[in-house]
């Protein structure tokens, strides 16, 4: 009985889905959120409300125990009301925010990063919170990233901003005030300078490249300071090639001799050990230094200015908002949420037990905690200097731009101005491009899905009944539902978890469909056109064309190796087996959480190196635009050549005995029994091997995600990463379905011709 | 002579391989096992104070001094600014009356990792006595008198003192809390008065220790993702091995309309890059309302599409003799699939049953996507999550790790013969 209500559950929801399209999806929403303010409107009206509300909070860094004590605080204090808490992470949190507002499913209240915020308040998802967060506009700091248009959509809750930490014992050794940390661009380079020349290992600064956000935030306080900006004041144009700007990033690339370029978290790694004498960093190190190296002495001061008469200290303003969603069913309840989190006694308590944030209450500076912990409160200090990134609602795709700007400069030795100049091109493209309004209307998407439906049941239809028919009057009516018996688990699964999402898919990969807008309308083939064209996917394609060929062959002969080394009569044979086979039983997140550390600047790879005499390439590995891509390649075919040694293990029992011994008889020594005897009785599963390991070259994407996310300079980008890229970074859906067909199209494009080589290879031979 | 040499060959080159293979696990392994530290340095102690950061102890936490009574308790740093060459102690100068004289300041460690408390202690003219005291969470302390670890008490030279964990630990396993957390540590003086210096506090780590798996399993959310891991990837391996044996048997042995097409259809379903999809199976798990449940995770795998190639090239070479001869003693379909096919197929389910476990057990994208709350995610989730929440607590996250690895690894070493023999016969394309 509970089959059928599950099954007809599925049926029914998939019809219902079928046919009603995002656009129609998002009126429903509109409708939900009218009589939702009906409702609360009676609410009002009503004495008391009557049912209890539950909002869905999702969060982004404090931790799930401090969290829940205050929304603990929240329910007591307000009965009727209770919450229900996501804890989600800077990594992971933007691609599971978008999923569900594309889904149409977002939460009540949601924390953002700041620089995330123009990309949604400009879609309209989230609510305008204007009038109830006005009384509160001179009691916090930080409100430009949620304004949009004049109007607030988020609430300022807390904020991260950099500053200076120095480590006085080198200042010491080098000669320098320990009890001064440099004031102007000059002195730091100069402390640098100093420190750099204490000895190799020890580095004056740290410079960040490796990640998408953390390069431009170091860098932009440069520019900043000296005033320079991204984009003019009225966000129409792109102020990259300013003469400021120029000059910051030249001031920014001398830093290079005395600097280390490293991902920002080494560097953390490597200050808190003692290694570097200057670094701009978040409130983190306060946590990291303690936990790594509590000995450290260290200073902490503001960010240097151009000079001492000119520029200022600025700094980067990061943080946390608060937004509601239109889509919120209980907004009243949702704005005192946030109105009760951003207060500081609540925000105070995340500050203290997270140490990386401050409260963006302006109060929170004569709280009692700071008196006792005068490093955290220079933070305050530093808060008034610190800027914004320009509230642009593609801000999101501009500031990948600008990352490679300095990536360019750090990595590749560009010059400034062609590196600034290049950048500033892709963002006035990013400006220029029109909002896409345009929409598919929901009667265009229900006649496209009736009629190919329609054609799909008839053609089918034709097309079985005749066989059928056939089938039938050899095997009788019995017999055929038998089998389809057998096929219907299969069958079921795949019509709905199968079928279903590859056609909506496959429509989605014919139109524009913003993922965060769910604005959709129908472009037929330009997506296919549109990336086949372009230079960033064909590289990725490059690079995954590169890592298939650079990883299969080594792949394939390590573990035809193996497996015919254990084939052999040798003692402890299963124990090595079973060794060189686990890698692959360990999951990819695992070995690529080893390896990250394997490959790391003061890691152990580099450590070998250095007592075998050999230079390390640096940056190190993973960051190298060199290196990157086969250090990820090498952990691919150590991570996995032991499935294919189990499955040619299993091969080479099948080989009769006598094969062997005929060859032997014919004088044949071992060399020629491998080319002769093993490899022709190996080939059909050698073809099968080098099938599946095709598949999942091509589809390389955990230790990608894992490791570089495509970087650095986009050196590891392979095809789904720019798709999983394009769709959940750029929200550009419709191109990210194009790009996966069309590596669908190329890997069974690959496959039939494997297969082809090796079935011409049999005919040969014959 | 000539094949033992090869063979002696043999063994040295594996061994060498099978030594790079393990490395990175070992050290997985063995960083687990470190009470802190990274993946190849192990830290031997935490300085608690050394008194070159002024009222801020050296792991971050405040400190004061605290009197009732008549009693008075002041404290000075010597030098009272710190100097680069010059070592700084904490000077305490004590008049112990009828109430309370003490040193506090604040641990937050977990005692169970810690092997002894060390410091270094002289008084102005000797003879000084005071209790050393952890505080648990709770407000519980266990004192114990300095010339216990001091024979001849405080003398006017400088003198290490240690002192073994194990001495405090009654009074910190508090009953209800499962962590053994030693929140304060305090000097607390006795009758008189004087000045005691003090200097390089620390607690020096033990070698090994299980407390990051406790941590984690018990007192952390892998315990419960393990569970839901566990869930997850039996039911599915158990559905696997049913259900896609019967499909597989389908289309080895019976003939029907749209065979060709169906097995088309699920050799091609291989190929797509599941990122595609990532949306699509959102919304329809949405409109389920399945999400953040054990079916969104669990139904769409029910039947693999390589299980089903697997099963079916397994059976497809089977001889047809035996069921020829089933069915001649009138057994019907169902029987001969359950009595005589999968019996027959036991090897393949072997290769099955661990390639679907593992699959299951290891997958990513989609319980990450698919999940919401705490209690549902998996443990490669939780540990992803976990790696981005607390990037640099390399022992808990080796910890996690091993964890996530470690049940395979066993099952694998358990099943591997079967494994060999069912691919022997299972897996070439036919």
């Amino acid at each position: 009985m509970s089959h059928y209500l599950v099954w007809g559950k599925v049926l029914s929801t998939v019809a219902l889905s079928v046919y009603t399209g995002p656009s129609m999806k998002r009126r429903l929403a509109h409708l939900a959120l009218i009589s939702s303010v009906c409702c609360s409107a009676l609410a009002v009206a009503a004495p008391a409300p009557a049912e209890e509300v539950t909002l869905e909070f999702w969060e982004l860094s404090a931790s799930e125990d401090v969290m829940r004590t205050l929304l603990d605080k929240f329910e007591s204090q307000h009965p009727g009301i209770r919450v229900r808490l996501q804890q989600l992470s800077w990594d992971y949190g933007l691609d599971k925010i978008i999923t569900a507002v594309a889904a149409g499913n977002p939460p009540d209240v949601c924390d953002l990063g700041t620089d995330w915020l123009p990309k949604f308040s400009s879609t309209g998802v989230l609510r305008d919170l204007t009038d109830d967060l006005a009384p509160l506009k001179d009691q916090h700091l930080l409100w430009e990233p949620v304004t949009y248009q004049g109007r607030l959509y988020g609430a300022p809750w807390l904020a991260g901003t950099r500053i200076l930490f120095y480590n006085r014992e080198l200042f010491a050794k080098a000669g320098l005030d320990p009890d001064r940390p440099p004031r102007t661009w000059d002195e730091l380079r100069e402390a640098a300078r100093r420190i750099q020349g204490l000895g190799p290992g020890i580095y004056g600064f740290g410079l960040f490249v490796g990640e998408p956000y953390a390069p431009w935030q170091l860098f932009m306080p440069f520019a900043w300071g000296h005033g320079a900006d991204v984009l003019s004041r009225d966000l129409t144009h792109c102020t990259l090639d300013s003469p400021a700007m120029i000059e910051a990033m030249d001031y920014y690339r001398s830093l290079i001799p005395y600097a280390i370029v490293d991902r920002q978290p080494e560097v953390n790694q490597l200050f808190a050990n003692g290694k570097v004498g200057l670094q701009i960093s978040g409130a983190w190190n306060f946590a990291l230094i303690p936990q790594m190296n509590p000995t450290l002495n260290f200073g902490v001061g503001l960010l240097p200015r151009p000079s001492a008469d000119r520029g200022a200290p600025a700094s980067f303003a990061g943080g946390q908002d608060l937004v509601v969603f239109t889509a919120s069913r209980h907004p009243r309840e949702a704005v005192e949420l946030v109105k009760f989190l951003i207060a500081e006694e609540q925000a105070m308590d995340i500050a203290k037990a997270q140490r990386n944030v401050v409260p963006t209450a302006k109060s929170s500076i004569e709280n009692p905690y700071y008196a006792s912990h005068p490093e955290q409160k220079l933070f305050f200090e530093q808060v008034a200097y610190a800027v914004a990134p320009p509230s642009h609602p593609k801000w999101v795709e501009m500031q990948e731009h600008l990352t490679r700007a300095v990536e360019e400069v750090l990595l590749n030795q560009r010059p400034s101005r062609d590196a600034l100049g290049a950048a500033k091109a892709r963002i006035e493209a990013i400006v220029a491009e029109p909002e896409t309004h345009g929409r598919i209307s929901d009667t265009a998407v229900m006649v496209g899905f009736g009629l190919a439906g329609l054609v799909l049941a008839v053609a089918g239809l034709v097309w079985t009944r005749r066989r059928f028919l056939a089938h039938r009057r050899r095997q009788g009516l019995a017999e055929l539902a038998t089998s389809y018996f057998f096929v219907a688990p299969w069958l079921v699964v795949f019509l709905v978890f199968g079928l279903f999402p590859l056609l909506h898919s496959i429509v989605i990969s014919f139109s524009r469909y913003n993922l965060l807008s769910s604005q959709m309308s129908f472009v037929a083939l330009r997506n296919y056109w549109e990336v086949l064209r372009e230079p960033d996917f064909l590289r990725a394609l490059w690079h995954t064309i590169a890592f298939a060929v650079g990883t299969i062959p080594f792949t394939m002969s390590l573990a035809l190796f193996a497996a015919v080394l254990i084939n052999r009569k040798i003692p402890f044979k299963s124990l090595y087996q079973a060794g060189l086979f686990l890698p692959v039983a360990t999951s990819v997140i695992v070995i690529a959480t080893i390896f990250t550390y394997l490959y790391s600047t003061d890691g152990l790879v580099n450590a070998v190196l250095a007592k075998l005499g050999w230079a390390a390439p640096s940056p190190s590995w993973l960051l190298n635009t060199r290196w990157a891509l086969p250090a990820i390649m090498f952990m691919n075919v150590w991570a996995s050549f032991g499935y294919y040694m189990v499955l040619f293990l299993a091969g080479l029992q099948t080989i009769p005995d006598a094969l062997y011994e005929a060859a032997a008889i014919d004088g044949a020594n071992e060399w020629q029994q491998f080319w002769n005897v093993t490899l022709p009785q190996l080939k059909p599963i050698v073809l099968l091997a080098v099938v599946i390991n095709t598949i999942h070259t091509f589809q390389v994407f955990p230790e990608i995600f894992a490791m570089t996310q495509g970087g650095p300079l986009g050196a590891t980008t392979t095809v789904v990463w720019y798709l999983y890229e394009t769709g959940f970074h750029r929200f550009d859906m419709g191109r990210a379905s194009a790009v996966g067909y069309i590596l669908f199209l190329i890997i069974m494009g690959f496959s039939l011709i494997q297969m082809r080589c090796f079935r011409m290879g049999d005919e040969a031979g014959e | 002579m000539r094949e033992r040499l090869l063979t002696g060959a043999a063994i040295i080159v594996l061994t060498v391989m099978l030594g790079l293979t393990l490395l990175p696990l070992g050290l997985m392994l063995y960083t687990s096992l470190k009470p802190a530290g990274t993946l190849t340095k192990q830290v031997s102690q935490v300085v608690i104070a050394d008194f070159e950061l002024g009222e801020l102890n050296a792991i971050g936490g405040p400190m004061g001094v605290q009197a009732t009574g008549a009693s008075t308790v002041t404290k000075v740093f010597v030098p009272p600014q710190p100097e680069p060459r010059r070592n700084r102690v904490l000077a305490l100068t004590y008049a112990r009356e009828d109430g309370e004289a003490r040193w506090w300041t604040r641990l937050a460690q977990d005692a169970r990792k810690f092997e002894a408390l060390e410091f270094l202690v002289r008084g102005e003219v000797g003879g000084e006595s005071f209790t050393v005291d952890l505080v648990d969470p709770r407000g519980r302390r266990t004192s114990l008198p300095i010339q216990q670890y001091l024979r001849g008490g405080v003398r006017p030279t400088w003198m290490r003192v240690r002192i073994p964990m194990e001495h405090f630990s009654l009074a910190l396993l508090t009953p209800g809390r499962t962590e053994r957390t030693a929140e304060d540590l305090a000097f607390s003086f006795d009758g008189g008065a004087g000045t005691v210096y003090l200097d390089d506090v620390r607690l020096i780590f033990r070698q090994w220790t299980l407390s990051n798996y406790y941590d984690v399993m018990v007192s952390g959310p892998f315990g419960r993702y393990f569970f839901n891991s566990l869930v997850i990837a039996l039911v599915i391996t158990g559905a696997n091995l049913l259900l896609s044996s019967m499909v597989g048997y389908a289309f080895a042995r019976r003939e029907f309309p749209g065979k060709r097409t169906m097995f088309l259809l699920i050799l091609g379903s291989i190929m797509i890059p599941p990122q595609v999809m990532m949306v699509p199976i959102f919304i329809l798990m949405k409109h389920l309302n399945w999400l953040n449940t054990y079916w969104a995770l669990i139904v769409p795998s029910l039947t693999l599409p390589f299980n089903i190639f697997m099963m079916r090239q397994y059976i497809t070479k089977l001889p047809l003799a035996i069921e020829d001869a089933a069915r001649i003693d009138g057994a019907s379909d169902l029987q001969i699939f359950f009595k005589v096919i999968l019996p027959l197929s036991k090897p393949a389910l072997a290769v099955v049953g661990i390639n679907t476990f593992m699959g299951a057990w290891n997958t990513f994208l989609y319980p990450f996507l698919l999940t919401k709350t705490a209690e549902m995610r998996t443990l490669p989730v939780g540990l992803a999550l976990y790696k981005s929440l607390q990037g640099v607590d390399w022992v808990h996250l080796m910890a996690g790790s091993s964890i996530t690895a470690i049940p395979v690894i066993i099952l694998f070493l358990c099943f591997q013969r079967y494994i060999i023999a069912g691919l022997t016969s299972g897996s070439t394309v036919g």
